[in-house]
């Protein structure tokens, strides 16, 4: 993992879909404010995984426009019992 | 003929006619297990004693004239994410070797009521998720039709016992394609039924807006048969609908005449990963529906990349709500497969949560939407045939396109159609109306008939 964290963005939702950010530091960043250390011989492939993840991200955020109106599904909705 | 090769209906009617028990079939599953998963893995623990005895209980109740219904006296598995009273429930983890379940699973209690006699517990990905992998407590199951191909996951085991003959039915679970997928890759049935038909309680969470139970089993019949006693309203899973539950088997013979098919094309007509053998297979499914009177059309449905981006990070999220504790203090105790996309889950955000979440409504209103003009949808369960050991990729590159209909909560069922040239088979899924698993069963039964 990097010793040092070269972007310090407030939140995943925003930078995911910014492609000038580093997405190792990104990465170091929120799994450090999570409290998760990745060991050293790890974080190759957690980092590829989260480069192949950040498109997926980008996509449900562009999906929608803020004017659209689908309300989420809400988990185990209690008056239907089902999304 | 063998034991075996009898569908479940066939087993009821011998154990009524007396012409086989439930201990003689129990004893000829658990030989043939004994025989062969040493090198299948399908099992991560038999329990033949318990088998035997409940078995002869069985047997006594039937000549008392006592019937419980068509799973009684059969053997099944389940996968080890269910609770069974007593049993450790491992999820094929270091982390959880020693929690013993204190209560059946609401599956594990169906099933018991109905007779089905448990065999034992059965490998899954970790966590029904990291697979397949060397480097957690139990060898992953390896695929029946070739032991140095994987059967995809996560309800691995299961569509390996399945496949193998140990069973002709084995529940598993699916959040994004784990009983279609290996059922395909196997050869065999996998059902996810409508979200909301089978409880999940005692059966331990993958991702709760996404987590199904349901069937893999031998045949389509066979697959009809174990929903009947798996389906059913239950208030402690607050995701059970409590709706009614049809007969599964009345219209498995109707055929598919008059029916309207769509087909969402583009979900895979351009995917560079489709094997010709697998576009064949679809477009021979899709004849044959025809010359049975069918009507089927190309439908468009949202970009399936869409579904496949929602799915992913409302799995994402769900998953590290769960496991981010551990994922804290325990991370080294989770398989490599595993710990690469679980801790994925602290970089998603409150807001794309919701925004997943929020275009899941409008995926799934257009999925309702094209079933007002269709009574089923049909499209590719998987791009290819299963994967060597040696040669598969990360399982997000597999090429297994099911996970919409566990956005949408929609039944699909994968059913053979037939093999490809490397003698793996090949496979195709129906996708039902929110609780029309019926008509699902009924399309898939013809293209059964016809491979």
């Amino acid at each position: 993992m990097p010793a040092s964290i070269s972007a310090a963005p407030g939140n995943a939702s925003m930078t995911s879909q910014t492609d000038a950010v580093d997405p190792a530091s990104e990465l170091a960043f929120l799994l450090h404010h999570a409290g998760i250390t990745v060991p050293a011989d790890r974080w190759d492939a957690v980092l590829a995984e989260y480069i192949a993840f950040r498109p997926h991200l980008a996509l449900v955020n562009q999906a929608l426009l803020p004017e659209d109106e689908p309300a989420p599904v809400i988990m185990m909705h209690p008056a239907v019992g089902r999304p | 003929m063998s034991l075996a090769d009898l569908s479940i209906l066939e087993l009821a009617r011998l154990l009524r006619a007396g012409s086989v028990s439930s201990r003689e079939i129990v004893a000829d599953a658990l030989d043939r297990i004994a025989e062969r998963d040493r090198q299948i893995h399908a099992f991560i623990r038999v329990e033949a004693e318990a088998a035997l005895g409940f078995a002869g209980e069985c047997d006594a109740e039937l000549a008392r004239g006592v019937d419980r219904g068509p799973l009684h006296g059969i053997p099944y598995a389940l996968k080890d994410i269910y609770d069974v009273a007593g049993l450790p429930t491992t999820c094929h983890s270091k982390l959880r070797l020693d929690a013993i379940a204190t209560a059946d699973s609401a599956v594990a209690e169906r099933l018991r009521q109905g007779g089905a006699v448990l065999l034992g517990k059965l490998a899954t990905h970790e966590f029904a998720f990291g697979g397949p992998s060397f480097d957690l407590p139990f060898p992953p199951a390896r695929n029946p039709l070739d032991p140095d191909r994987i059967t995809g996951g996560s309800s691995s085991g299961s569509a390996a016992a399945v496949a193998a003959g140990f069973v002709r039915f084995a529940p598993g679970s699916c959040s994004g394609g784990s009983l279609r997928g290996p059922a395909a890759w196997c050869g065999v049935v996998g059902l996810k039924p409508t979200y909301g038909r089978v409880s999940r309680r005692g059966v331990f969470p993958l991702a709760w807006t996404l987590d199904h139970c349901g069937p893999i089993a031998r045949t389509v019949e066979d697959a009809a048969v174990a929903l009947q006693a798996m389906a059913g309203h239950d208030a402690a899973d607050p995701g059970s609908a409590d709706v009614p539950v049809p007969d599964f088997t009345a219209a498995l013979e109707a055929g598919v005449k008059g029916l309207r098919i769509g087909v969402p094309r583009h979900f895979f007509r351009d995917h560079a990963g489709l094997s010709d053998e697998a576009s064949g297979a679809i477009e021979a499914a899709i004849a044959r529906l025809r010359a049975a009177d069918a009507t089927v059309a190309d439908v468009e449905l949202p970009e399936q990349r869409l579904f496949a981006a929602c799915g992913r990070v409302v799995m994402t999220a769900e998953m590290f709500s769960i496991h981010q504790e551990h994922l804290r203090t325990r991370l080294a105790d989770y398989g490599q497969a595993t710990v690469n996309r679980f801790v994925l889950g602290a970089t998603v955000g409150a807001a794309d949560y919701i925004n997943a979440q929020r275009l899941r409504s409008k995926l799934k209103a257009a999925v309702d939407e094209t079933f007002q003009q269709y009574d089923a949808l049909l499209t590719v369960i998987s791009l290819s045939t299963a994967p060597r050991f040696d040669t598969a990729p990360n399982a997000s590159a597999w090429g297994i396109q099911a996970n919409a209909f566990n956005v949408t909560g929609h039944p699909a069922i994968s059913v053979p159609v037939g093999l490809a040239a490397d003698g793996m088979p090949l496979a195709v899924q129906v996708i039902g109306r929110a609780f029309d698993e019926a008509t699902a069963l009924r399309i898939a039964k013809h293209l059964e008939s016809c491979a």
